[in-house]
């Protein structure tokens, strides 16, 4: 029975990221099966990009294993790569190259030439890059760059891709396009974990989410798993998953008055008054939008049952 | 005026910081440990300074003795040189873009100052001496002149300031020939085309070569004579007169640039400066992105301007396939891209550092040459292979986001563009080797250089390689941040070079392959966790 079970594309164990005194990561576990869209949420300064960083293999971490489709990062790092595609929030390109040719690099790095025509084609076209693909990097907007770099993700085989703030540069249609692709990926088997603070395309599109605070994981699961461990009623949206899961941090982000950080972030006692509320249902997973009715968010493809 | 201080200020204070940050000294602490320990930096610092400045006047002066430097000559060699310098500037203003070079904080700055355009080109002026290549100029001209006094038997310490004083007068002089003619950009007057620049360049390169040179380039004259001509014949009066003359320009120099600064449109200049400012913050500010913030400037004016540097290029062979060939293919390509005037300065520094450092450590051996200017020479060609070697390293570790979807590890990754950055300093310095059997060398000491340049390079690459490692595993994936062999790495190579340099071939080589196999060793089982 066990080898019906897929092994997790991507495995976390114990992972710890220190700078100076302070755990950016904390001994934090984590396991996620492939075909699976999965977004990874939690506070400012929680640790979301050194967890996606140390899961790129660009920050080492102090302790932990991270394996990639059954590869150690550590050990086995070329292996591992070769799984492993990574968006991240600032694009960094060459100067010197174009569009496509920043495609063209990574897919001859990774002996994909086969179909990269047709395949980068598709791509640019549909993130609008077409037209700008002999431009070179350094004339892109901000936009166009995320775009790209969401096409050099793309371009290249992968089994596990990390995304950093994905959309949010992106206008409503490429963030649409994104998740369409993004579904594909998953079809293909992929898993992709992206954090992002689009909550309502989070919750309409992801299968699982991972909710991290100051370096742990506090729940992993889907939308109905984390409500329930919420103890939450099953009108409760994301949204509100999120504030019951971090309501222990009231006061995170507010400043000490005498200027202590640990202060402001060891509150002396628990806060005093009813858990917050749900402050709106959301709207219902399968609900056609009203043809009358200007439509207000990409139209996001909803996640396989 | 208050402006003025203000902008002066912070940038004053900027200084002040890193200097503590340097040394460690906690300027806020009340505690007199701390004040000592600041004097005695100072002290420290100070009188390293001149130690070091002597050592280095006596140690040059008897490097040229050994080569018996005849001073005319010379003279007239740094004379030629100064002259190309001030042609080339003349050049370089005909197509002088960001003069200014102000940082996009300076611009919300003076954007909103009530500073005048002529004070404002002053201050930049000035503020454009304060670099390291300028201190380092002026250094090594006072040297020069110091060490040809040294020669002649003369005072070296009065030639050691009087070098260094003519030096800065001469960097002034020429800074100022290049401001004006670069800010006639910005001055309402129709001004001529670009092209009428570097014919006026190109007539006086040639006139550089004509008896009439020292007439023309008078700075050059009086700055060369002051430097090294001097020493033959140390006369007061002529010495007086031409640092007078020197002074004297400087001074119509400041004038001049006040009222072009005066007659200058604002606008233009923020506006280029901000584009600037932009391209030097988005290229970040280490050395290695410094290249790519002058490889932008060239792209993007390339662009403006219509010249095509990014038609549609025809997909090459699917020969170019796999991490290694993709890598080489991704050099051609920023290789064609790149400027001549980066192109031809990187090559020669790739191919000249193992030239020239390769047949230097052959003629000082052969020469005999003291063990002290060996192990000199042996620092600085470590100090220029390291920098060869790391660069195209470092430049790459500043795109982490392609270094993460590249498919190998980064220590291969680090080994690939080490053997890039290795590779052409040690052909050159083989082949150079090689060609000097042809001459009147000593061919035993040319067949054992020939085995220890090759070994010793690799001892480089080794070392590199562990030290990457090392910093990669602490590296933060900042590409502001990106790891370097430092100096101890650069010691580590010293040390093995100098004991395989003085020592038989058979000690030369058991050293190294001792540095070779300890450095494996190390990347291999190293740990940082």
């Amino acid at each position: 029975m066990d080898q019906l079970i897929p092994p997790p594309a991507l495995e976390v164990y114990d992972l710890t990221k220190r700078y100076g005194d302070h755990a950016v990561l904390d001994n934090l576990n984590l396991k996620l099966p492939p075909a699976s869209l999965v977004g990874l949420l939690g506070p400012n300064g929680a640790g979301k990009t050194t967890l996606l960083k140390s899961l790129a293999g660009l920050v080492k971490p102090e302790k932990g294993t991270i394996k990639i489709n059954g590869h150690d990062l550590s050990t086995q790092e070329s292996e591992a790569r070769r799984y492993l595609a990574y968006v991240p929030d600032v694009p960094n390109f060459y100067v010197e190259l174009t569009v496509i040719e920043h495609m063209e690099l990574l897919a001859r790095a990774h002996n994909a030439m086969t179909d990269f025509t047709e395949k980068s084609e598709r791509l640019l076209r549909r993130f609008g890059l077409w037209e700008a693909r002999h431009q070179p990097s350094f004339t892109l907007s901000r936009g166009m760059s995320q775009k790209l770099s969401i096409c050099c993700g793309f371009i290249r085989p992968s089994k596990v891709m990390l995304l950093d703030e994905p959309g949010g540069t992106l206008d409503i249609r490429s963030v649409s396009r994104l998740y369409e692709a993004l579904d594909e990926y998953r079809e293909e088997g992929g898993l992709a974990i992206f954090s992002s603070h689009q909550w309502e395309a989070l919750q309409d599109f992801c299968d699982m989410f991972v909710l991290v605070d100051r370096g742990q994981t506090l729940a992993v699961g889907g939308l109905d798993f984390l409500r329930e461990s919420a103890d939450l009623p099953p009108e409760a949206g994301l949204r509100d998953i999120y504030l019951a899961f971090m309501e222990d941090d009231a006061g995170l982000d507010e400043p000490a008055e005498n200027g202590d950080e640990d202060t402001a972030r060891k509150p002396e006692e628990p806060p005093v008054g009813p858990p917050t509320p749900p402050v709106a249902p959301p709207p219902p997973r399968n609900a056609a939008p009203s043809k009358s009715a200007k439509p207000s968010a990409p139209n996001y493809r909803k996640p396989r049952s | 005026m208050n402006a003025l201080l203000l902008l002066y200020e912070r940038k004053i204070e900027r200084l002040r910081r890193l200097a503590y940050m340097y040394v460690g000294y906690d300027s806020g602490s009340t505690d007199v440990s701390e004040k000592l320990y600041g004097v005695y930096i100072v002290i420290l610092l100070g009188l390293g300074g001149l130690f070091m400045l002597a050592w280095i006047v006596v140690n040059i002066g008897k490097v040229l003795s050994i080569f018996t430097v005849p001073l005319q000559p010379f003279s007239q060699l740094v004379f030629t040189g100064m002259a190309l310098w001030l042609v080339w500037l003349v050049f370089r203003s005909a197509n002088t873009y960001d003069l200014q070079q102000f940082e996009l904080s300076d611009l919300d700055f003076l954007s909103q100052s009530p500073l005048s355009t002529g004070l404002i080109t002053l201050v930049w002026w000035v503020k454009s001496f304060f670099k390291r290549t300028i201190g380092g100029f002026v250094l090594v001209c006072a040297i020069v002149s110091s060490t040809a006094s040294y020669l002649s038997k003369g005072n070296d310490i009065l030639a050691l300031v009087i070098g260094g004083a003519s030096a800065t007068l001469f960097i002034i002089v020429s800074g100022g020939l290049r401001w004006v003619l670069g800010m006639w950009k910005y001055i309402p007057v129709r001004r001529p085309h670009p092209i009428f620049g570097y014919a006026v360049a190109l007539a006086l390169l040639v006139l550089v070569f004509t008896p009439y040179a020292p007439y023309i380039f008078w700075p050059a004259t009086l700055t060369s004579w002051l430097l090294v001509g001097r020493a033959l014949d140390e006369n007061a009066t002529l010495t007086l007169l031409a640092l007078g003359g020197m002074l004297l320009m400087v001074l119509a120099g400041v004038l001049i640039l006040w009222r072009q600064g005066r007659a200058s449109r604002l606008a233009p200049a923020l506006e280029e400066g901000s584009l600037g400012g932009r391209f030097r913050l988005a290229a970040k500010v280490d050395k290695a992105s410094a290249g790519e913030a002058a490889l932008l400037y060239h792209l993007g004016r390339r662009l403006q301007s219509g010249r095509g540097a990014f038609k549609a290029r025809q997909a090459q062979a699917d020969f170019w396939r796999g991490p290694v060939l993709t890598i080489l293919l991704r050099q051609g390509l920023r290789l064609q891209r790149l400027p001549v005037t980066k192109l031809l300065p990187g090559v020669a520094l790739a191919v000249g550092t193992g030239a020239i450092a390769a047949l230097g450590l052959v003629v000082l051996r052969q020469l005999n040459a003291s063990l002290i200017v060996q192990i000199q020479v042996i620092f600085l060609v470590n100090w220029v292979l390291l920098r060869a070697g790391v660069g195209g390293l470092r430049r790459e570790l500043s795109h982490p986001d392609m270094l993460v979807n590249w498919p190998v590890s980064r220590l291969r990754f680090s080994i690939y563009y080490l053997v890039l950055g290795f590779i052409t300093p040690l052909v050159s310095g083989e082949v150079v080797l090689f060609l000097a059997l042809l001459t009147g060398l000593d061919k035993t000491i040319l067949y054992s250089w020939q085995v220890l340049w090759l070994v010793l390079v690799v001892v480089n690459f080794v070392v590199t390689l562990g030290f990457f490692k090392r910093g990669l595993a602490k590296w933060s994936g900042n590409p502001l941040d990106v790891p370097n062999a430092g100096p101890f790495a650069l010691i580590l190579c010293g040390v093995a070079w100098s004991i395989a340099a003085v020592a038989n071939l058979s000690t030369g080589l058991l050293v190294a392959g001792a540095f070779i196999l300890s450095g494996l060793y190390y990347v291999r089982n190293a740990d940082f966790d």
